[in-house]
């Protein structure tokens, strides 16, 4: 078996059963492979990254988590200038330099910014579907293209995906339980438990797998290798720094670990999301709804 | 970000400010897409023909800004209005 390893030139195997299935998703057809906006990129380029790239995203990376920290810890609106800074310099790097690694990190500002700008106006699912769809349709755009999930590096049986897919369910009883996360208003109310569900799995799961391990990790791969899995987490957990709660920030850490070592050792993206967006619904509006 | 992340960042913003805040977070979004607009239409062809292919693929990060500034925008309309 040909096994793709982060530098090379990216060249589709053969899968089958499940994982041919979930190959590709959510962008389904192989076609858009060759045409999406920084599929050429990374398909063009073999070889490892140069010192200077790797330098560039590194710092790209903690410019992102020093920005994240500033909303945190300093300022909302200092975070927010410092993201939108960001995002001008990152567009800019990517233009002059075709960097697409730093094209894809200037999603995270994108969020952070739609994040600060619609939340303190609207409450509850409407914040999650307002703030989520720009990022949304950005992840989504940046995907169409992206070379998907190559060949299995460890093939994996069908059921690993399928346990891996519902443990989201128990996370988020654990996570419910454990940690101060913010239950939606009324968690016990058919309008809240209907709508919410669906827009939590969406918008809290699989949108930031889309866009932490699904773009961000495996452009990082190219660049980081192995190490992108850390990277890419880093990220994930810089994104929750306003918690303020150092076991949320450990909980979201490990789990960024397990999720991004399963995406690295398997190459299907379906059941980290599946598992996240079931751990999120579960932990915001299930277990509160049953108490 | 995504719903968790909102909601924290919500919770961040709402207790560090009062009414200016979302007046305030208008602002840096609208000065950031103008900051990338203005540029953009500003050097539209002389730019290489790689590097305005490339600046045609940042839409996917442009157009999201967008729609976030006309929400921005709208939001505060109605406020004003209601």
């Amino acid at each position: 078996m040909n096994r793709w390893r982060p530098g090379e030139h990216y060249a589709p195997g053969p899968a089958s059963g499940l994982a041919a299935r979930l190959r590709g998703w959510p962008v389904r057809s192989r076609r858009h492979h060759v045409a999406g906006p920084i599929a050429g990129v990374l398909r063009g380029r073999t070889g490892p990254a140069d010192e200077s790239e790797r330098t560039a995203v590194l710092a790209a990376v903690l410019a992102v988590v020093a920005a994240e920290s500033t909303v945190a810890f300093v300022d909302p609106v200092a975070g927010a200038v410092a993201h939108g800074l960001l995002l001008l310099a990152f567009l800019l790097r990517w233009v002059l330099a075709e960097e697409a690694t730093i094209l894809v990190l200037a999603l995270v500002p994108l969020g952070r910014l739609t994040s600060l700008a619609l939340t303190p106006q609207y409450y509850e699912p409407a914040t999650y579907v307002l703030t989520g769809l720009p990022l949304l349709l950005g992840v989504l755009w940046m995907s169409r293209g992206f070379p998907g999930p190559d060949e299995q590096i460890h093939p994996t049986p069908e059921w690993t995906a399928v346990a891996v897919a519902l443990a989201g369910l128990p996370l988020g009883w654990v996570a419910h339980a454990l940690l101060p996360l913010p239950a939606l208003d009324h968690p016990d109310g058919a309008l809240t438990i209907a709508v919410g569900v669906p827009v939590t799995f969406l918008f809290a799961g699989v949108l930031e797998e889309l866009l932490f391990r699904g773009l961000i990790m495996r452009t990082l791969e190219r660049v980081f290798g192995v190490w992108a899995v850390v990277l890419a987490d880093v990220l994930f957990v810089a994104a929750y720094l306003p918690v303020g709660d150092p076991g949320v920030l450990v909980f979201m850490a490990v789990l960024g670990i397990a999720f991004g070592w399963y995406l690295r050792r398997t190459r299907l993206l379906a059941p980290v999301a599946i598992a996240h967006g079931l751990m999120a619904a579960s932990a915001l509006v299930i277990w509160p709804a049953i108490g | 970000m995504s719903a968790l992340v909102s909601g924290l960042a919500g919770d961040v913003a709402r207790a560090s400010g009062g009414d200016w805040l979302p007046g305030s977070m208008a602002l840096v979004v609208l000065a950031t897409l103008l900051a990338l607009v203005v540029p953009r239409e500003m050097t539209r062809g002389a730019l290489t023909p790689d590097r305005a292919h490339r600046a045609a693929v940042a839409a996917a990060v442009v157009v999201p800004l967008v729609i976030c500034s006309a929400l921005v925008i709208t939001a505060r309309f109605l406020e004003l209005a209601l």
